[in-house]
């Protein structure tokens, strides 16, 4: 009994390990239109994702809860190229380092704070704080903090308020320099500054992490106040919520295998 | 008199409003298409598995009940990690770590994944209906010559099949709604399309419903032909 079941493990092994050895196909990207026909792993609900379905439609779409999930798909040969936002995806190519970035640029869009639409009141206490940031100087501070140039990251100091009403900021912490985990706090540039801004208001900060998918709806139920999550502002999400005046300029890009 | 205008009016728009809403969300640009989609997934998935399920519960229930330390040591270590680890934890774990890597399509993994899930719990349901059978009957067709194979085959199974089947069927059912699940491996499976839509209109409330409508028809559908499949069954029973 024991040795056939040996056996068995044996031949199974090898039937996989063969399976494994051919499937990584090599893709050539040149432009981003060449997607088409390629199968591609995405966050749910990103413009990443808006931006496949609208502009390869014979692409094969994985729809992943993190752009870790997606990228770890690409490693293992599951998808043949990943698309995301340019800061992640340095992240998750220093890391790997099987992985690569394509020189292909071809969105331009702008992250901003995301608030219930028609609450015109908080949007104008947020782009109040938002502007007092800039000139204040503590905005270049954060930049310098969480995107430096030798990429030693240095998380700055909570910027802490004594309100006594709180604000729930929603964000979904797998989005590397905005949102992450670093031990078991979450830290990075969007926090920092839902803290800043949060002082600004004389409120105390909640942050409520959550899949990037749920957080419009969450905020819709009213389950959270506002969203700071390198989300872009688009048209289609325009028509549901009202965004803050943008604070970062960002890109989608492609990683592909090497 | 006016009030009842009012009323049935204000109901009146509350349906119009309803079934916009429900147009706008699900019918609207064909996404009511990722929901046939997504609703198929989730069948196919679910019957595929639920056929490897049956099949490793056959297997591991009578490996459970056998004389041999080894075959039973073999069940029980199967069905102790796969029940007390979740689903979706599973899944990604055969998706990410043990089936991607060797370039396997991810359908056949959430086949796979879920088939091995269902087969611990269908173990479980087949080894109870097995031993809920009176001992007597053993006993019974031992004395009459039968071997243990025989005596098993014809005797203690069909009387197991039919305890069994109750529970049998709800693992199914509840094997449709652990699927919702498939997601956390990219799989479009119906809780997926609803999410897609959600994400392509931000609205919330008429997705999930409407996803939520269409997973309780499933069930309630299936468990009413179950219910028929075992009054069939019953009827020759005695008594």
């Amino acid at each position: 009994m024991k040795k056939a079941l040996a056996v068995l493990m044996a031949a199974v092994f090898c039937m996989c390990s063969m399976v494994g050895c051919s499937q990584k196909k090599q893709v050539t990207i040149e432009t981003a239109e060449d997607l088409n026909g390629l199968k591609v792993g995405v966050q749910g609900g990103t413009t990443g994702e808006t931006w496949v379905k609208e502009n390869c439609p014979d692409t094969e779409i994985a729809s992943f809860k993190s752009g870790m999930d997606a990228a770890l798909d690409l490693k293992n040969g599951g998808v043949d190229a990943v698309v995301i936002d340019e800061l992640p995806a340095s992240q998750i190519v220093a890391q790997n380092s099987d992985l690569k970035i394509l020189d292909i640029r071809f969105t331009k869009e702008e992250y901003a704070i995301a608030i219930r639409k028609g609450d015109t009141e908080l949007q104008s206490a947020i782009n109040a704080a938002i502007a007092d940031m800039k000139t204040s100087g503590e905005y270049d501070k954060l930049l310098a903090a969480f995107m430096p140039a030798d990429g030693e990251v240095k998380i700055p100091d909570e910027y802490v308020s004594d309100g006594s009403e709180t604000i729930k900021m929603g964000t979904n912490a797998a989005f590397w320099p905005f949102e992450y985990t670093e031990g078991n706090q979450i830290v990075g540039f969007d926090i920092s500054m839902s803290q800043y801004v949060a002082q600004h208001m004389g409120k105390k900060l909640e942050v409520v992490n959550m899949d990037f998918d749920a957080l419009i709806g969450a905020m819709q139920a009213g389950s959270i106040d506002f969203i700071a999550a390198g989300m872009s502002v688009t048209p289609e999400r325009l028509e549901n919520v009202d965004f803050s005046d943008p604070y970062y300029e960002s890109e989608q890009v492609i990683i592909v295998r090497k | 008199m006016d009030f009842f205008m009012d009323f049935f009016g204000s109901i009146g728009a509350f349906f119009s409003g309803v079934a916009s809403d429900f147009y706008q969300t699900m019918i609207k640009d064909g996404r009511w298409l990722l929901v046939a989609e997504g609703l198929w997934t989730t069948i196919y998935i679910a019957v595929c598995a639920v056929l490897i399920g049956t099949v490793i519960g056959c297997l591991l229930a009578l490996c459970k009940i056998s004389k041999s330390r080894f075959l039973r040591g073999i069940a029980n270590v199967y069905t102790t990690i796969i029940r007390g680890i979740p689903l979706a934890t599973q899944l990604m774990i055969f998706y990410f770590v043990i089936f991607a890597p060797m370039g396997m399509d991810r359908h056949l993994v959430a086949i796979i994944g879920c088939g091995i899930n269902s087969g611990a719990y269908v173990t479980e349901i087949f080894r109870a209906g097995i031993q809920g059978v009176d001992i007597g009957q053993t006993e019974a067709g031992r004395s009459l010559g039968l071997s243990r194979l025989q005596t098993m085959w014809r005797i203690v199974i069909p009387q197991a099949v039919k305890t069994a089947l109750p529970t049998y069927t709800s693992e199914f059912i509840a094997l449709i709604k652990e699927t919702s699940v498939l997601s956390f491996i990219a799989v479009m499976d119906l809780n997926k399309a609803g999410d897609m839509i959600r994400n392509a209109t931000y609205n919330a409330w008429m997705p999930l419903l409407s996803i939520a409508a269409i997973y309780l028809l499933l069930t309630f559908g299936l468990t009413k032909l179950f219910a028929i499949l075992e009054r069939r069954l019953a009827r020759s029973d005695r008594g």
